[in-house]
C-alpha cells in the first residue's frame, strides 16, 4: 500500500523448493521469506489454491507464528483461489470421477451404479471424449498436422488467418477445453471431413 | 486422465499401431449438439475466469477482489442451478448432462458453504 493508498503487489520470493510438498515444508519455506523482510508480524491473508497440503500449511504457519507470539487466525484468514474452485467445478462438470453428487441426486430414480457405468463410458466416447481423441489422432505426427492444416487452407482460403489445428484440453488450466470447444466448432466440417477419411483409409 | 485411452498418450508409435484410433470417435449431429450445450453451460465460468484473473485487462480494475469473488460464486451456482432445470428433459437432453451439472453443482456448492461460514 503506498502513501496515497493505493494497492500494490510485489514478488518477495521465488524459492527453489527442497524435499515433498507437505505442509510443513511449504510453511517453513514460506516462513523463510517472510524472515528475510522481517515481515512476520505483517500476514494478513494468505491466498493458495484448496489442496489439503496447504491446509496442514496454514495450520503449521499459525503454529509457527504462536511460538513467535504472533497471533494468525487460520481459519479467516485463508483466501481460496477462485480460478482453482473453477477448475474443480468445471473439470467435475466435464470429467469428474468422484461421485458423491449421485448421493444427493434426487432427481434421478434410475440405478446409480448403472448410472454410473453409463457416464463413464459417455466421458470415454461421448462428445467431449471424442473430441479429444480426435485432437490427439491430429497432434500424433506431423504428417497428420500437416493434413489437417492442408484441409483447413483448402476449404478456407489463403486469406484465413484462425486456427490451423484443433486443440486439445489441458488438465492444468480448464479454459483450455472451452478454446478447444469454440476451435472445434470453427473447423467443425474440416473435423468431421477428416475424421471420415481417417476411418475409410483404414 | 482416465478419460484418455492407454494409446493416445503414447509418446511415440506409428499409425499402424493403432489403426482403430479414431474408429468410433466421429461426431454425429447430437454429438455437436451436446458440445453446443456444454459449451453454453461452460460460458460464465470462462468470462468469470478471464473477469476476475490476477492483473485483469485493464488498468485500476479491482479484479479477483473478494467483494467480487464471493458474488460471482453465488452466479455460477444459480447458473448451474437453472441449468438443471433447462437440461432436466430426458427426451431432449442426454442424461448425462444432467449428472455432470449435478456433479458440478456439488463441488461448487461445497466452497460456497466454506466461504459462507466465514464471511456472512
Amino acid at each position: 500500500m503506498t502513501e496515497l493508498g493505493v494497492l500494490h503487489s510485489a514478488t518477495l520470493g521465488f524459492e527453489r523448493f527442497y524435499g515433498p510438498h507437505s505442509g510443513r515444508n511449504i510453511a517453513q519455506s514460506f516462513l523463510r521469506v517472510l524472515d528475510k523482510y522481517k515481515i512476520d508480524t505483517k500476514v494478513g491473508y494468505v491466498t493458495t489454491d484448496n489442496a489439503s497440503n496447504n491446509d496442514t500449511a496454514l495450520v503449521e504457519l499459525g503454529a509457527m507464528l504462536q511460538e513467535r507470539n504472533i497471533h494468525f487466525d487460520l481459519i479467516t484468514s485463508r483466501v481460496r483461489c477462485f480460478g482453482h474452485i473453477i477448475n474443480l467445478v468445471v473439470k467435475g462438470f466435464l470429467w469428474g470421477s468422484d461421485w458423491e453428487a449421485f448421493e444427493a441426486n434426487i432427481a434421478y430414480n434410475t440405478d446409480i451404479a448403472k448410472e454410473l457405468h453409463l457416464l463413464k463410458s459417455w466421458r470415454k466416447k461421448g462428445p467431449m471424449g471424442k473430441l479429444h481423441n480426435i485432437g490427439i489422432w491430429i497432434l500424433r505426427t506431423p504428417q497428420h498436422c500437416d493434413h489437417f492444416s492442408q484441409r483447413v487452407r483448402l476449404a478456407r482460403g489463403q486469406e484465413y488467418t484462425g486456427p490451423l489445428i484443433s486443440l486439445i484440453g489441458n488438465i492444468t488450466r480448464w479454459s483450455r477445453d472451452a478454446d478447444a470447444l469454440e476451435q472445434a466448432f470453427e473447423l467443425r466440417d474440416i473435423l468431421d471431413g477428416f475424421v471420415r477419411s481417417a476411418v475409410t483409409e483404414e | 486422465m482416465s478419460h484418455l485411452p492407454p494409446s493416445a498418450i503414447e509418446p511415440q508409435g506409428n499409425d499402424q499401431d493403432n489403426p482403430d484410433l479414431v474408429t468410433g470417435d466421429e461426431l454425429t449431429r447430437d454429438d455437436w449438439d451436446d458440445l453446443q450445450t456444454i459449451f453454453q453451460i461452460l460460458k460464465p465460468f470462462q468470462r468469470l475466469t478471464l473477469q476476475l484473473q490476477g492483473t485483469g485487462t485493464q488498468r485500476n480494475h479491482a479484479n479477483g477482489y473478494l467483494a467480487r469473488v464471493l458474488p460471482a460464486m453465488d452466479d455460477l451456482l444459480a447458473h448451474l442451478e437453472e441449468a438443471k432445470q433447462a437440461y432436466s428433459d430426458s427426451s431432449i437432453y442426454s442424461s448425462h448432462l444432467l449428472t455432470s451439472i449435478n456433479h458440478a453443482w456439488a463441488i461448487l456448492d461445497r466452497y460456497v458453504q466454506i466461504h459462507f461460514l466465514l464471511y456472512y
